[in-house]
């Protein structure tokens, strides 16, 4: 019964099980942290960061809209940091966000209609489309040097001589999203993750109906 | 009689009707009822059907309503910018279009922020692991207490696409569902719920709280006032609706049926006993005419009863009744004539006669029975013939037919005709009476045979004579016996002569008594030998004094005895009385004979020998002290017996007597053959014959011949001296008599015998000597 329908939520753990079976593999020179969950899962898209270092100047970032999902769909960027949103789909897109850190909203348009969004404040931005629900990506704001985001295994990769001896380890699923974390390079750092995150899921079928599953991180 | 085969039959007919009219009763109620109570299943089916069905559709409402809901881009940011009064506004306005009745949004702590329902805004969710399972994948369709009312709610997460809060939709589950539900199925329903640490159920809304009650009261099922079904609505609070359905309302249908069927079949039952009653009447009319025609038969009316209308096997029977009827009637006057008539004569019997008398009686106001008695007939009939005698009898009774002015004439007795006729005055009837005599008294000429039957006729009168047939019967025998010994042949009853006969019955009847029971007493006259003038003798005399009629002579009671077969208990009991006296007389030295008289009956009996010996030994007293003195009368009877009798006495050694000699018809040639030794001179010849010449020269032949004969001769009723003389001179041999000694008492004969033996020797020689002067 079409009606009837509901939203089917599913718990992102098993995803999760799955990228622990790749192996994290680290590069030659390079000290990996590696961010994993209070069950020692590797916790993928969690912001690595080191507070109280200098910032890098690095400006403009961009989020694509490709296949009706955001690409990337984590970034981290410093504050004052510009991100613009080229949609590379066929169709329209209507980017927002009601995030405290930065609330905005990128109303119907095509290609490189939409301008570039300024993040001034830290903290996380979750982005959506208000055309297409599924589609979600989030935007690390921070201040300090930013080592990067957690690959499939929960890895950042860091240069052996700048393994700081704290980073901040950010994630928006986490119970404490925009905590800090020990930076000990050679172990883990463990993020405590809510196991209760709903997020929205893509419909199977091209309808306008909503389906949504759940997908763990 | 009539009833019982008109019941049976009235059962039959009612019983056609009544038991296939019971079953079908039965069974279309049964049927009924179970429609009825198929329809209330499958209304419950239908209701619980509705009801699961109404409750889904709910559900999904509110699913689609939720997701609408948090689909809304305005609400996202409403919620994700915390604009509460955008919030509120926008759950009103959502709530009122899906007439939702709460709609709440949480935070992701599980706290309130907005709420339709005042009483839940900034509480935190009562039900925080709902929030947990839903997030887990939990049920989409609970129900849950809030606020005191239940709620079948619905939660989704509000997504901005990140998870921002939650919304929770929710229906009451309350009145307007249950009349809802009511209406659509035609059921009762209510909500039920376990809530509480007691775990009872409590009723939350009902269409009929007294039924949710009962329910709950008996928690049965099947309670016998409501037909329940329960379905699980919510599974987190366990929510039960409760249907039901009044019994009295599924089963008012059936009811009003089973009424009017009652009621049809209660008319028809009714109808066929009535029906039944005239059938069976009509059936059992010519029955009942019949008994009714056999009850008058039964109760002696055998005239015609009335005319039978149909011509069926019933007639049949009727008209055969009618023949039985006939010889009935026949047969009954036949038995009633043989019973009331003398067959032989055609005139009433006895019995028939002393009723129509008594029936009669009070009506005549005077008649006159005439017993009429044929003394020759016996006669007539031994020497004649029966047959002789039957026609003698038919000629009489046709004679006393003609005779004229007769009430009734019957036949009383083989010889016997008595005849009532009404009595003006005893002249007349004696005038009567002798015109029947003189009738009868003309031969009867049976085929050239005359008979002579000798009639006699007493006659009495009544009222005069008696009211009663029994008292005037017997008083016409007495003067019927009275007409026989007359010439005339013709007596009237005079009065007291009942009397006398009635004395003589109470003698007799007195008498077996008196013998039983040793009333008698004998007294003893004394003997005296003329010669020696001594007594060496006595004549045992019975006496008898009557309790109530005072001394009665022997002559009068010993005749009776006779008449009355009393005369050997008499003579055995004087017997041994007198014997053994003797033996006491004889114990006391006193050596005397005793005479005692033996009845013409006691000669009859073969026995008189032995008992007379058997009572001599008995009492040790010898044979020659006893003479047995015979009237010649008794010897006349039957000479031969008695001259055996008497010689076997003699041979036994008694001493035999004739007394009473003279009195009898006794001819001298039996007087020879006799073996008496004795002769007792009847005191007829003696007593005041002192001076007849005449009776003198016969005590004199007497005396002579019987001396000659070789008999001693006793002379009785010797009162005089002059008898005494006289006697003495004719040679007399004892004297018996009042001169001597009156009989006495047996004690003072002794005493008699022993002083006035020698006196009595002395006052014979002095009144002798005065004779003599004279």
């Amino acid at each position: 019964m079409p009606g009837r329908s509901s939203c089917r939520y599913v718990t992102s753990r098993w995803l999760a099980a799955c990228v622990s079976l790749i192996s994290a593999s680290s590069i030659a020179g390079e000290q990996p942290i590696r961010v994993v969950d209070q069950n020692g899962n590797p916790v993928v898209g969690a912001a690595v960061f080191i507070p109280q270092a200098d910032d890098d100047a690095s400006s403009g970032a961009f989020i694509a809209q490709r296949g009706q999902e955001f690409q990337p769909r984590y970034s981290l960027i410093r504050v004052g940091a510009e991100i613009a949103f080229p949609n590379q789909d066929k169709l329209r897109h209507h980017v927002y966000s009601f995030s405290p850190a930065k609330t905005f909203e990128l109303e119907l348009y095509h290609g490189d209609q939409a301008t570039p969004v300024v993040f001034d404040r830290p903290g996380i931005v979750t982005l959506g489309c208000n055309v297409h629900d599924w589609m979600i990506a989030w935007v690390y704001v921070v201040t300090g040097r930013r080592l990067g985001i957690t690959d499939r295994n929960g890895t950042v990769a860091v240069d052996s001589d700048a393994v700081p001896d704290s980073v901040a380890v950010w994630h928006p699923h986490a119970v404490s999203p925009t905590g800090l974390g020990d930076a000990d390079p050679g172990s883990h750092i463990v993020l405590v993750m809510r196991d209760d995150v709903i997020l929205p899921a893509r419909p199977a079928t091209k309808t306008r109906r909503q389906r949504r599953s759940v997908r763990r991180e | 009689m009539n009833n019982s085969f008109q019941k049976k039959l009235l059962t039959l007919l009612v019983g056609l009707v009544v038991i296939p009219g019971l079953v079908i009763l039965v069974a279309v109620l049964t049927t009924t009822r179970h429609q009825a109570m198929a329809t209330a299943e499958s209304r419950m089916q239908t209701g619980e059907r509705v009801l699961l069905q109404l409750v889904s559709s709910r559900s999904g409402m509110l699913a689609d309503s939720v997701n609408t809901l948090v689909s809304d881009f305005g609400f996202r940011r409403a919620v994700a910018t915390g604009e509460r009064e955008t919030i509120d506004s926008m759950l009103l306005n959502h709530s009122a279009r899906i007439r939702a009745d709460l709609m709440l949004v949480l935070d992701l702590q599980g706290h309130v922020t907005s709420s339709t329902l005042a009483s839940l805004a900034d509480q935190e969710f009562p039900y925080p692991r709902l929030i947990t399972r839903n997030a887990q994948g939990g049920q989409p369709n609970v129900v849950k207490l809030l606020d005191g009312k239940l709620y079948q709610l619905v939660i989704a997460p509000v997504l901005a696409p990140q998870q921002i809060g939650w919304v929770c939709i929710g229906f009451a589950i309350d009145g307007a569902l249950a009349g809802e539900l009511s209406s659509l199925s035609g059921v009762e329903v209510a909500f039920t719920a376990t809530i509480g640490e007691d775990g009872l159920r409590e009723i939350f809304v009902a269409t009929d709280l007294a039924a949710a009650k009962a329910y709950l009261g008996n928690g049965e099922r099947l309670s016998r006032d409501w037909l329940t079904r329960t379905a699980s609505v919510g599974s987190d609070v366990d929510v039960l609706a409760v249907m039901q359905l009044p019994m009295d309302k599924m089963l008012a249908a059936y009811r009003q049926l089973q009424w009017q069927l009652a009621a049809i079949f209660g008319f028809s039952i009714f109808g066929s006993i009535l029906v039944s009653i005239a059938l069976s009447r009509r059936i059992t009319r010519p029955l009942r005419f019949l008994m009714r025609a056999v009850g008058r038969i039964q109760s002696g009316d055998y005239s015609r009863g009335p005319l039978m209308d149909s011509k069926d096997e019933f007639h049949k029977l009727y008209e055969t009744l009618g023949d039985m009827r006939e010889g009935i009637r026949e047969r009954e006057a036949r038995i009633i004539r043989q019973a009331t008539h003398d067959r032989l004569t055609g005139l009433l019997n006895r019995d028939e006669l002393m009723k129509r008398i008594d029936l009669f009686l009070p009506k005549l106001s005077d008649a006159a029975i005439l017993c009429i008695r044929l003394t020759r007939f016996r006669e007539i009939n031994s020497t004649l013939g029966r047959e002789y005698g039957d026609a003698v009898l038919r000629a009489i009774a046709k004679r006393l037919n003609q005779s004229a002015s007769s009430h009734f004439v019957g036949r009383t007795g083989s010889g016997d005709f008595t005849l009532v006729r009404p009595s003006k005055t005893v002249e007349e009837t004696a005038a009567f009476a002798v015109s029947v005599r003189d009738t009868l008294m003309v031969p009867i000429d049976i085929d050239g045979v005359k008979a002579e039957t000798a009639p006699a006729i007493g006659v009495v009168l009544a009222p005069e004579h008696g009211n009663h047939s029994s008292e005037l019967f017997r008083r016409a025998e007495i003067a019927l016996g009275n007409a026989v010994a007359n010439v005339q042949r013709i007596a009237l009853y005079r009065n007291g002569q009942d009397e006398e006969q009635r004395r003589r019955l109470a003698i007799a009847n007195d008498l077996r008594q008196a013998i039983a029971e040793d009333q008698l007493t004998v007294h003893y006259q004394p003997k005296v030998d003329m010669r020696t003038r001594t007594c060496s003798s006595v004549e045992a005399l019975v006496r008898w004094t009557h309790p109530r009629l005072g001394r009665i002579r022997p002559d009068e009671f010993i005749t009776i005895a006779e008449n009355a077969g009393l005369i050997r208990p008499l003579t055995r009991w004087v017997l041994k009385a007198a014997i053994r006296q003797l033996a006491d007389w004889k114990k006391e030295g006193l050596d005397l004979t005793v005479a005692i008289n033996l009845s013409a009956m006691d000669l009859a009996d073969d026995q008189i020998v032995e008992t007379l010996e058997k009572l001599r030994k008995r009492f040790d007293v010898g044979a020659n002290q006893i003479t047995l003195e015979v009237t010649e009368s008794a010897v006349i009877v039957d000479t031969e017996q008695a001259r055996t009798v008497l010689s076997h006495l003699k041979s036994l050694g008694f001493t035999v007597a004739i007394d009473d000699f003279g009195t009898g018809q006794s001819s001298l040639a039996q007087l020879g053959s006799l073996p008496a030794s004795q002769l007792k001179i009847d005191k007829s010849f003696v007593l005041a014959r002192e001076n007849d010449a005449d009776a003198i020269n016969l005590l004199r032949s007497i005396i002579s011949l019987a001396h000659s004969l070789n008999l001693s001769v006793v002379a009785e009723g010797v009162e005089t001296l002059s008898m005494w003389n006289t006697l003495f001179e004719l040679d007399c041999d004892v004297a018996q008599g009042y001169l001597l000694s009156r009989p006495l008492k047996a004690e003072l004969v002794a005493d008699w015998v022993a002083c006035n033996s020698p006196v009595l020797t002395a006052d014979l020689e002095r009144t002798g000597v005065y004779m003599d002067v004279g």
